[in-house]
């Protein structure tokens, strides 16, 4: 079962949704306001939050730092605003994933599914989360903004796949990942995922990284194990 | 009496060109008499009773009620009989002295009096860009200079406050609307969710889902006005890349090839134009063909050209589809999609980028849309 805190203002997309949530597996708790998500979080430990920005006694996005300070808790904000600036105000200041209303709801399980094995499957994940932006080689990578900077000051634009695959090559310098793995980290629903698609997503990588690839350079084949990024990564 | 006095007082555009009127007719007559003076045989000795400049007492205040304000003094020429012969040249000098003086007088006066002119241009320019990206709203001074240009300068300044009121207004208004009606849509959509699987409840939740989409539309126009989004150096074929990618994971026909190229440009607005081009080529032309062409020559441009298979756009209308909420299928069925703001929204924001977007029917069938950028 999965603990789920919700902070929402509306009382009928409360019900509705604790509802709906329930018949996923999914245990929810139902709050109105930040205080009482103040209290439900003393109360008992959640596996994931989704929360409101337009809430009566304060703004989701202050509420999300705040909450991020304290703890890795997953949190998916739900607003009717939908402007890009909000999204990536949220995602920068430590909201794991964004849905706009009126969301399908389908798509919102799907959603918390994704974030819970995001929270799972990255082992010596630090307490504060992976840091949003990372350097290597010159580079930036803005996980946030999904964007990568050429050392030459070029923003280079990463397809969804192959910002999965570098987010995950980045958390994992020096190790060698076999495809199995890769393929695993880098699932999401509704896109096909497989051996070959990896393959084809690093050689994209290489490319756009200007990279040597194969024996030297930034992502490393390593014949019958798989793919090492040989390379430091500082925030 | 003291206000009319301050009233006498008081600085007006009236007041200023009768000073420079004034004050060129002083200087006009005293150079022409300057120049003419060391020929005259001695003041006051034209004794034919006719007003004349007279220099030892100066009655410049006066203007010269005999003759032309400040023309030359031919009453006095034919005076000097014998002299006439020596007067034409000295006459001319004292006349082109003065037009000399009066064409000086006339450009430092046109320069002095619309002064306030230019910084109305001016201020008008930059309240137009303070009000898009929200800067400060220029300020015309309405303690300095002749009264009819602090008047001016008043009413600027309350216009551009009401401009800038209204500008808030409408961001706040836009916001509540998006609140206000997304959230009874969300409930829609939560409680339609429990009807499903149901022919009718679906077509009720492909409803909720076009007016989020025209919720969406309206408010993308409205937010385009206040784009503040920076410059940058983008890879634009690494972009295209990135989107054929996408929208192949999803299973729809996109495929991007060409050369390599990097423009200056607003990375996400100019996405939006691409998804939007990219959309339209796969709603009604059920895929989309990017290719990024770099031309070159000192001049260069890069060429991004959008292709489909569908059935293009009579030639007569390629100029209005660019036009807000017009929609080729005038039906606004569900099938046609969309609201018919993406080729208005496209076009504005490939402006702001520097470049042009023009459409096309191929000769071998389908539209292609193009994108010409300067590259810099």
């Amino acid at each position: 079962m999965i603990a789920c805190l919700l902070v929402e203002d509306d009382i009928e997309i409360r019900t509705l949704l604790e509802g709906y949530l329930s018949g996923y597996g999914m245990t929810v708790t139902a709050v109105s306001t930040a205080q009482a998500m103040r209290e439900a979080l003393k109360a008992q430990s959640f596996d994931v939050m989704l929360l409101d920005l337009m809430l009566p006694d304060g703004h989701g996005l202050d509420i999300c730092r705040q909450i991020r300070g304290a703890s890795v808790m997953p949190i998916i904000m739900l607003t009717a605003q939908g402007d890009p600036v909000s999204r990536v105000i949220g995602l920068e200041l430590g909201a794991d994933d964004y849905l706009g209303k009126p969301f399908e709801p389908r798509e919102l399980v799907a959603r918390i599914h994704a974030v819970l094995r995001r929270a799972r499957g990255v082992p010596g994940r630090s307490d504060k989360g992976p840091e949003p932006v990372a350097h290597f080689q010159g580079w930036v990578f803005d996980r946030v903004k999904r964007r990568l900077t050429s050392p030459d000051r070029v923003m280079v634009d990463l397809s969804s796949a192959e910002f999965r695959l570098l987010s995950v090559l980045v958390e994992h310098p020096g190790q060698v990942l076999s495809r199995d793995r890769l393929v695993d980290m880098t699932r999401m629903p509704g896109a096909l995922v497989s051996d070959r698609s990896v393959d084809l997503t690093v050689s994209r990588l290489r490319h756009k990284l200007r990279d040597a690839g194969e024996g030297g350079g930034l992502i490393r084949t390593m014949r019958g194990e798989g793919y090492l990024f040989a390379t430091q990564v500082q925030a | 009496m003291k206000a009319s006095m301050r009233a006498c007082l008081t600085d007006t555009l009236g007041k200023r060109l009768f000073l420079l009127l004034w004050a060129t007719l002083v200087v006009s007559h005293l150079l022409g008499f300057w120049l003419v003076r060391p020929s005259e045989p001695g003041p006051g000795h034209h004794g034919d009773g006719r007003m004349h400049m007279v220099p030892g007492w100066f009655l410049p205040n006066l203007p010269p009620v005999m003759g032309r304000p400040g023309g030359p003094p031919a009453m006095m020429a034919p005076h000097h009989g014998n002299d006439g012969f020596h007067e034409p040249p000295r006459m001319w000098l004292d006349y082109l002295a003065r037009v000399l003086v009066m064409g000086v007088a006339a450009w430092l006066g046109s320069r002095w009096l619309t002064a306030p002119m230019r910084r109305l241009g001016a201020a008008s320019r930059e309240l137009q860009t303070a009000l898009q990206q929200g800067g400060d709203l220029p300020v015309l001074d309405e303690c300095t200079g002749p009264a009819e240009v602090r008047q001016t300068a008043r009413v600027f300044n309350d216009m551009a406050r009401g401009l800038q009121d209204q500008f808030e207004q409408r961001s706040l208004m836009m916001a509540s609307v998006s609140h206000d009606l997304r959230t009874p849509l969300t409930r829609l959509r939560m409680r339609l969710e429990t009807l499903l699987p149901d022919p009718v409840a679906e077509r009720c939740v492909q409803d909720v889902q076009d007016i989020n989409a025209l919720i969406g539309s309206v408010l993308d126009v409205l937010n385009e006005e206040r784009n503040q989004e920076a410059f940058q150096q983008v890879d634009v074929t690494a972009m295209v890349q990135a989107m054929a990618d996408d929208a192949q994971e999803l299973g729809q026909a996109v495929t991007a090839s060409g050369d390599a190229a990097t423009v200056r440009l607003q990375p996400v607005a100019f996405k939006r134009v691409l998804s939007n081009l990219i959309s339209n080529a796969l709603r009604y032309g059920r895929q989309a063909d990017i290719h990024v062409i770099r031309q070159h020559g000192h001049s260069g441009k890069l060429r991004i050209i959008i292709d489909d298979q569908g059935p293009g756009i009579p030639a007569d209308q390629q100029a209005a589809v660019f036009k807000p909420f017009v929609r080729l299928d005038t039906s606004r069925g569900r099938d046609a999609g969309g609201v018919g703001l993406g080729l208005y929204i496209a076009r504005e924001l490939v402006h702001r980028q520097g470049g042009e977007i023009t459409l096309m029917n191929r000769p071998e069938g389908g539209l292609r849309a193009e994108i010409v950028l300067p590259l810099r």
